[in-house]
């Protein structure tokens, strides 16, 4: 529950993000989402489908992996000579999405298949109560 | 037995390794409360430190810079948060919330009181960083002749593209506030490692309060230092977290025995291991190697981050492999492959501007401390050089005093110890100067501050009320170090907005030239166009103009020097004047504010030269080329 809270959370920021770059806002509500974004939604759909990871540092790792990924993609497109930064961070935004997702569907289908296997057992319980 | 296992294995999944001696005396566990009255004091500490910003008049800051503007009611603030903190750390049961609330105040107090204070970002070292990203916005690609930052440029291509998708127009915007930033960054990480590392709860946050509170040196300002801190932080926390072999390598282990005899007789309490309950051993062969994947990229991005921050990570990793403390230990020359291979191209021109052939095994040359110099320095300038000498010392000798005591105690104390002091290997080729030994403890202090917090032993108040009073008492006498070295130098290192509003336009509008820089105290390169001005400085260290004649009103013979001076003869030279260059003189001694008003008045009548920019309290004089 808390894991797709932090996650749709996540989706919201991008999106925000998107919004605030594509209509040029340029005031604090673009800086906050902005830099949330930077520091944290990356590194966190990495993490959203590394469960491991996940168990051992939510915050850390994913500020982390932000910072890493966000530095390698600029200087990437910075030495191939591609420098659109706006460009970049839209590839970033959907790359980031799509993760999210597979990350909420993942948990969502995880979640089912534990409840399709609690109940097998609690009528497997119930039968041999019968049984019995 | 110390401690059960089984329950610290169930209860903390691994995260909590068991303490050496204080497990065993351990008070049973209360009822938690969610507030004690001893709460209130961290909200109040907060508001006296408002109420000390709020009265603070930085506008003419004395020889003792910072420290001797702040009023009593500031420091009545930290000093309540000191006592805050030193309960939230004696308690029997340690809160996260409450200790994690006290770190942010305190980092708060430390990092923001700048920030608030100041328009600008301090150093005027900083503003090169700001030109750099400024050079990215402008062309959209990198020059590496320009110089050494076009080389390794991670930092600069992030924070070009940050500006962009926050949608600032300059890191000017934010610069100030970068010191709070990292180095609340780098304590997430910090917290990240530490759990990974032998030590009780309580060593961990009191080694995390140590670090905020003894971090002087000032690296983590608008830099490529900065950002690789975090990064080093961060490999550190994922090797140690995955990677970590359950024993040690044969040859340290045959040593341990044949040392045993002698360990006997020191030993307090018999071997403990620690360390084997901190071992996390991925499930599969996958996730070793995504673990290994995302170490092995993060080290890549620090290698292009970063010319140095590499290489120490080498050394202490290095250091880690070799004892057989980290499984996959080729992982070590796969690291020194990738940044060898990193420098390689780049060497000849590195070499050529920081001299790394000439600096190998210059080792007392790298590891002299920066100084001030032997003229007229500024009795507050040394007060704070002391201030930042009682507290790196104390700090290392503190460190080797909690080494002692772990390993009397049979505690996993290697690791550690490689860790804090491995960085010395910086001095056998830095090519950093006097810089060297600032980075030595800048790398050495994480691991440094772990020590620190094992010599300390803090524990719980309901144990030893006196033994738990050391925390407030350590904590308020490092703080009180760290002020006068971090702020102690605050009336030359301030950067007035004026000066950065005057040479930022300064550069946006001149004609390319040469820069004669009357002190070297000013926001200067911090233009896209930075590098179409040379550089040089007149007066003071390192300047060109020295001794008894200072040549202020000798305008005949100050052009020559300029001439003499010209890096582009075809191309005009300005000789720039700002407030914080005036501030370096007169508080140096080496230019008194006459000497400036003689300077600016004989080149405003002198043949040749010309008033090209005058505004925001920043002057630019200009001799055209031929003139």
């Amino acid at each position: 529950m808390r894991d797709n809270v932090i996650d749709l959370g996540c989706v919201a920021v991008t999106v925000a993000v998107t919004v605030a770059v594509a209509t040029s806002e340029r005031g604090a509500f673009r800086a906050a989402v902005g830099v949330v974004f930077v520091l944290y939604v990356p590194g966190r759909s990495i993490i959203a489908n590394w469960p491991r990871m996940a168990a051992r540092s939510n915050i850390a790792a994913s500020v982390l992996f932000s910072l890493s990924i966000l530095t390698l993609f600029a200087t990437l497109t910075l030495w191939a000579g591609y420098w659109h930064p706006l460009g970049l961070l839209e590839v970033e935004c959907v790359a980031v999405g799509i993760a999210l997702f597979t990350a909420l569907l993942r948990r969502r289908r995880a979640d089912q298949a534990r409840a399709a296997v609690t109940a097998e057992a609690e009528s497997a319980t119930e039968l041999h109560d019968l049984d019995s | 037995m110390l401690f059960d296992r089984e329950a610290l294995l169930s209860k903390d999944l691994l995260l909590t390794a068991p303490p050496a001696e204080d497990a065993a005396i351990e008070p049973p566990q209360h009822s938690h409360r969610v507030l004690y009255p001893w709460d209130i004091l961290l909200p109040v500490s907060l508001v006296f430190w408002a109420l000390g910003l709020r009265n603070t008049d930085v506008s003419d800051l004395g020889q003792y810079g910072l420290p001797a503007a702040l009023p009593l009611v500031f420091y009545v603030g930290l000093a309540l948060l000191v006592v805050s903190s030193g309960w939230a750390l004696a308690q029997d049961r340690l809160s996260p919330v409450r200790l994690t609330a006290n770190l942010g105040a305190l980092l708060l107090m430390l990092y923001g009181t700048a920030p608030i204070l100041y328009g600008a970002a301090r150093y005027s070292w900083t503003y090169k960083y700001i030109g750099v990203v400024q050079y990215i916005n402008l062309h959209g690609h990198l020059n590496a002749s320009i110089d050494v930052y076009q080389n390794w440029p991670g930092f600069f291509a992030l924070a070009a593209w940050f500006d962009k998708v926050v949608g600032v127009q300059s890191p000017l915007a934010y610069a100030k506030w970068a010191q709070l930033a990292f180095e609340v960054l780098t304590c997430l990480m910090l917290h990240f490692v530490f759990r990974a590392l032998p030590l009780t709860d309580r060593e961990r946050w009191l080694a995390l309060f140590l670090y905020a509170a003894s971090i002087w040196i000032a690296q983590d300002y608008f830099s490529a230092q900065a950002l690789g801190v975090v990064l080093s932080a961060g490999i550190f926390a994922l090797t140690l977290t995955f990677l970590r072999r359950e024993t040690q390598a044969k040859w340290v282990l045959n040593l341990r025995r044949r040392l045993q005899p002698i360990g006997r007789i020191v030993r307090r309490s018999p071997e403990t291991d620690e360390t084997a309950l901190l071992v996390n051993r991925p499930a599969t062969r996958v996730q070793e190697g995504a673990v290994l994947a995302a170490i092995g990229i993060i080290y890549f991005v620090l290698v292009f981050e970063h010319e140095l921050s590499p290489y120490v990570v080498l050394i202490q990793l290095g250091a880690l492999a070799i004892i057989g403390e980290v499984r996959r230990r080729w992982i070590a020359l796969l690291f020194a492959a990738v940044v060898f291979g990193y420098l390689a191209p780049h060497f000849d021109y590195v070499n050529s501007q920081i001299g790394i052939i000439k600096s190998i095994g210059d080792f007392f040359h790298n590891a002299t401390p920066p100084s001030a110099g032997q003229g007229s320095v500024p009795k507050g300038t040394l007060f704070s050089e002391d201030a930042s000498r009682l507290l790196s010392v104390g700090m290392w000798g503190l460190s080797g005093i909690g080494a002692l005591r772990r390993w009397r105690n049979g505690r996993p104390t290697l690791a550690l110890v490689l860790l804090s002091y491995s960085p010395v290997f910086v001095f056998f080729a830095g090519g950093y100067g006097t810089e060297g030994i600032l980075r030595v403890y800048l790398f050495s202090l994480p691991w440094t501050v772990c020590l620190v917090a094992s010599a300390l032993k803090p524990p719980a108040a309901s144990i030893s009320r006196r033994r738990s009073l050391v925390t407030p008492v350590a904590l308020a006498v490092v703080i009180a170090l760290f002020v006068p070295a971090f702020f102690g130098e605050d009336a030359v290192n301030v950067m007035p907005e004026s000066d950065v509003q005057g040479v930022l336009a300064f550069y946006q509008s001149a004609t390319p030239g040469t820069i004669f820089s009357v002190a070297d105290n000013a926001p200067g390169a911090l233009s896209g166009r930075y590098n179409l001005f040379g550089g040089e400085t007149l007066y003071g260290p390192g300047g060109l103009i020295s001794g008894p004649k200072l040549l202020v009103t000798n305008a005949a013979a100050f052009t020559q020097v300029i001439k003499n001076n010209e890096l582009k003869r075809h191309e005009p030279s300005y000789v720039l004047i700002t407030k914080s260059m005036e501030t370096y003189g007169v508080e140096y001694g080496f230019l008194s504010s006459v000497e400036f008003g003689d300077l600016r008045h004989m080149l405003s009548g002198a043949p040749g030269w010309f008033r090209a920019y005058n505004a925001h309290g920043v002057t630019a004089f200009e001799l055209p080329p031929g003139g």
